[in-house]
């Protein structure tokens, strides 16, 4: 219950922040937000931090580096300096240790939530994916049945892996929007949702038992009843590209690239020590 | 020796003066105006490989090939002369150069390099690089590796990018590596799997494949398959950066379900889920050659064959996979990455039709037509695409089924046929007709595409024959002591000639058409001289012509060729000494082309692919038919070159040997 409410929060925080973009080619979504990130990262970072310590180690480290430069011919005082090279280094990466500490689930949430956007696009009409189930080891799995509904079409028989108690199958969206895959078994039944289209919403290509940690990275969808036969359903969307200088990025390569170069870029106009 | 910079600019200036005035003389170097009425504002040619004028009139007989019916009512159509022999690299080399086969030095589909003995494709050959960097185990090109275009003198669409003619080529056969220029080009025929053949299938079972080890084409992977499932490795190129040059690979790993026809199957990045029957679409694969540094673009489609009892999932072969070419497949580069976003990836190698599998009895008729008619209904976007986009000078368009589909399938339409089989289904009997009743829409689209003074040309390198029976021309050549064997005992052992004794041979069969005398000089063994040489071509020819097959009591051979009466042209040195036209029925047997001797003289043709045209061009023409009359009599294939120049306002140039079939 927490959990999905975690993740209802998550879904709906992060589009709220993207639905005005949503009509821009995605890659200026990815553009902007990288931006808006890496400046609050260099904020956060000098609010944060140890400044004054990091100013000081990285002045060290250069004095150091030069000591060696200039006695190269002086054995000991060039160990001695390396010694304090690797010193102040260490005290360099411990001063960045603490904002680091801080900041990580920071990033951690924002990846979740830009993941749901950005990893995956939804599949087209006409085209086909696989779909996997995770079934309770207790499952008999030739009873376990995928119902067709006008949104797809089942095309292929089901692959039942036994030892793994998993099971795929192969579908094609027939219609845009949102359409339900229902899974039964017995009386019981699971449903997890299949995005067909051009839309532009949060994405979730699993769909978790909520005992299991993992299902805190697909928070477009509530997480599967403990008691559910299944532990997981996947839709193997196909995975969005970025084309960019005549090359295709992945949403979180551009993002890191551009996160970091805003923060070198502005770290002096906002006087950050990095 | 140090140059002075005086020195150094009157040798440049001279080495100009030189270089221009040994250039060929080209008249009307003043640029055609495409708006004038006399000049076609748009010329599109139709190649069809392998179309046969009279199944072509057959077919337009039972009344269901209108658009054929009415540019035969309107235009011109009649057979098309085509070259000695009647091969398609041959043939289309002529239709591209406008010369017969000496002057643009391409024989038959096998050459030898004489100096070495060593055998190669005739329209391309590639270098490895001769710069490498060794590493332990890696050598590490400094330079690229090359492929270079065997085929000589220019292409008739250079004359049209002299005077900004725009062109377009798709599938051009014998023009690979394309070459750089201004027309789009994608090559055709000639343009090699990734492994660098015609195309390597590979089957991976766990059945037993009868004479699996003697696949030609075709290679079958054992699969141990455990709890329904088994791990594999699909074998790429060989890695040129390893010094062994052991091969590239990629582990594939294969799932059944234990009572459901359907496979899973996982290899890089793909996760596939087929049901038995179904092909996949192109997959795009990556064998790395160096981890993190050199990786070859290739891709594969899949079908799954059977789930049950036994496992077999038939890879096509591996194309190169025309979004990341690593060789000149494309001009510009880009082209071929625009045509894949367009309308989906496509196969990129000569002859895309899957004949070896059908051949080594992998593919059943009704297989090879399914794949067959996806490579149809591919080619059909791609000119569907095309054409819609073409606004004017030149469209070139080439089409493989019908060619590739009558050596495999004509046996299914003609009850004369050694392989008819009368129970056959309708839909296998109906094959040849389905593609030639396919041509016609194709024919169609083209012609509701002409405007203004436009011209339409469709046009085969060659027709088709039966091929029943086999003759063994190297083991003939043997039985008359022209070819020596060291030990006659063990001539089914030799491969690639290694049973014969030089010394005292005095010719040899290499190739579909080809017999070469050991000539001294030429050859690496050579064993003949020059003075006597002419005596025993005339000998072979002599008694070529003379063989009759003792089952039926035909004659096997329609005309054996001297090669000098018949090429001129600067490349006419390269030819064989003597070509031989078979017999309608008759063609050299598989084994008899690449050195080996097979026992006997004759024996029927087993195989599927029963139908050749490897035989004397009389008794194979193409086909011509133009939307317009001609003024010349008995056109050929060398004639259209000429003819297309000529339509675009431009003088024939001196090296072309053909006449424009138009007024």
């Amino acid at each position: 219950m927490i959990i999905n409410l975690l993740k209802s929060f998550l879904c709906h925080s992060i589009w709220i922040v993207v639905k005005p973009l949503s009509k821009l080619p995605h890659i200026w979504g990815v553009v902007f937000l990288s931006i808006l990130t890496g400046l609050a990262l260099l904020i956060i970072f000098k609010r944060i931090s140890n400044q004054s310590g990091i100013a000081a180690a990285k002045s060290r480290i250069s004095a150091h580096l030069l000591e060696i430069l200039l006695y190269r011919d002086d054995v000991n005082r060039s160990f001695f300096a390396l010694l304090n090279l690797l010193k102040y280094n260490l005290k360099y990466l411990g001063y960045a240790f603490k904002p680091l500490l801080i900041m990580s689930p920071v990033m951690f949430i924002l990846y979740i939530q830009l993941s749901s956007l950005y990893a995956f696009r939804p599949i087209l009409v006409g085209e086909q994916i696989i779909i996997t189930i995770l079934c309770r080891s207790s499952v008999p799995l030739e009873n376990v049945l995928l119902l067709e509904n006008e949104g797809f079409k089942i095309k292929s028989s089901p692959l039942r892996m036994l030892k793994e108690h998993q099971i795929q199958w192969k579908i094609e969206a027939m219609r845009e929007g949102i359409s339900e895959l229902t899974f039964r078994w017995n009386d019981e039944q699971v449903n997890k949702r299949l995005v067909a289209g051009k839309s532009f919403i949060p994405l979730a290509a699993q769909r978790i038992a909520e005992n299991d940690p993992k299902t805190i990275l697909h928070i477009a969808e509530p997480s599967l009843p403990e008691e559910s036969f299944l532990k997981s359903v996947s839709i193997d969307y196909p995975r969005r590209v970025f084309s960019l200088f005549g090359r295709h990025w992945s949403w979180f390569t551009l993002f890191l690239m551009i996160t970091l170069l805003t923060g070198f870029s502005f770290k002096n106009k906002l006087g950050v020590n990095l | 020796m140090l140059i002075e910079r005086r020195d150094f600019f009157k040798t440049l200036l001279q080495t100009l003066a030189a270089t221009t005035l040994a250039l060929p003389k080209r008249k009307g170097f003043a640029a055609p105006n495409l708006s004038n009425p006399k000049i076609a504002k748009q010329v599109i040619v139709l190649g069809i490989d392998g179309m046969d004028p009279q199944l072509l009139l057959q077919f337009v007989k039972r009344g269901e090939m209108p658009t054929f019916a009415k540019l035969m009512r309107e235009g011109y159509w009649g057979p098309l002369q085509t070259t000695t022999p009647p091969q398609s690299p041959v043939a289309w080399s002529s239709f591209i150069s406008g010369v017969n086969p000496g002057g643009h030095g391409i024989f038959d589909f096998i050459h030898r390099d004489p100096s070495t003995f060593a055998p190669f494709l005739s329209t391309s050959r590639s270098y490895d690089s001769d710069r490498v960097l060794k590493l332990g185990d890696w050598q590490i090109p400094l330079k690229a590796g090359r492929v270079e275009m065997l085929r000589k003198g220019p292409a008739f669409w250079t004359f049209l990018e002299e005077k900004d003619i725009p062109a377009t080529l798709f599938s051009l056969p014998a023009d690979f590596p394309v070459q750089p220029g201004k027309a789009k080009i994608i090559s055709g025929m000639g343009t090699p799997d990734l492994l660098g053949g015609y195309g390597t299938f590979t089957l991976f079972t766990d059945a037993e494949i009868p004479n699996a080890d003697h696949f030609t084409g075709g290679r079958i992977v054992k699969l141990q398959i455990v709890d329904h499932a088994a791990k594999a490795v699909l074998h790429g190129p060989p890695n040129t950066m390893r010094k062994e040059r052991i091969d590239s690979a990629i582990p594939v790993s294969f799932r059944r379900d234990p009572w459901e026809k359907v496979v899973k199957i996982d290899i890089q990045d793909h996760q596939l889920l087929f049901s038995e029957g179904e092909w996949s679409d192109w997959i795009p694969l990556k064998f790395e050659l160096m981890p993190l540094f050199a990786t070859v673009a290739g891709m594969v489609r899949i079908y799954v064959q059977q789930v049950f009892p036994n496992l077999r999932i038939y890879f096509s072969p591996l194309n190169i996979d025309p979004m990341e070419s690593h060789v000149p497949i494309s001009n510009p580069y880009s082209y071929s990455q625009e045509l894949s976003q367009a309308v989906g990836r496509f196969y990129t190698q000569g002859f895309p039709e899957d004949t070896k599998a059908l051949s080594n009895g992998i593919f059943s008729d009704e297989e090879f037509l399914v794949q067959s008619r996806y490579v149809l209904q591919e080619r059909l976007r791609l000119y569907e695409h095309e054409l819609s986009r073409f606004q004017e000078g030149l469209f070139f368009f080439y089409f493989s089924s019908i060619d590739q589909n009558s050596h495999m399938m004509l046996r299914t339409m003609d009850p004369t046929h050694s392989q008819y089989n009368a129970q056959a289904t309708r839909e296998v009997k109906d094959a040849i007709y389905f593609f030639y009743r396919a041509m016609d829409d194709v024919l169609r689209q083209a012609w509701d595409k002409m405007k203004g003074n436009s011209t339409l040309l469709l046009l085969s390198d060659h027709g088709f024959a039966p091929f029943t029976r086999e003759f063994n021309t190297s083991s003939w050549l043997v039985e008359n002591g022209f070819t020596v064997l060291k030990d006659p005992s063990k001539a089914r052992e030799s491969v690639y000639f290694d049973g014969v004794d030089w010394k005292k041979t005095k010719a040899f069969v290499l190739g579909l058409n080809a017999v070469y005398i050991n000539l001294a000089g030429r050859e690496v063994h050579g064993s003949v001289s020059p003075a006597e040489a002419p005596k025993i071509k005339q000998e072979i020819i002599n008694r070529l012509n003379l063989v009759v097959d003792p089952n039926s009591g035909r004659k096997v051979i329609h005309e054996a060729f001297d090669a000098e009466k018949i090429y001129s042209g600067p490349f006419a040195h390269l030819a064989p000494d003597i070509v031989v036209g078979y017999e309608r029925g008759f063609r050299i047997s598989d084994e008899a082309v690449l050195g080996k001797f097979p026992a006997g003289i004759f024996q029927h043709r087993l195989d599927k692919w029963s139908a050749d045209h490897c035989v004397a061009p009389s008794l194979v023409p193409g086909v011509l038919l133009t939307s317009e009359p001609l003024v010349k009599k008995d056109p050929a294939i060398w004639d259209l070159a000429p003819s297309i120049l000529r339509k675009f306002g431009l003088e024939i140039p001196g090296e072309m040997e053909g006449k424009s079939i138009f007024s």
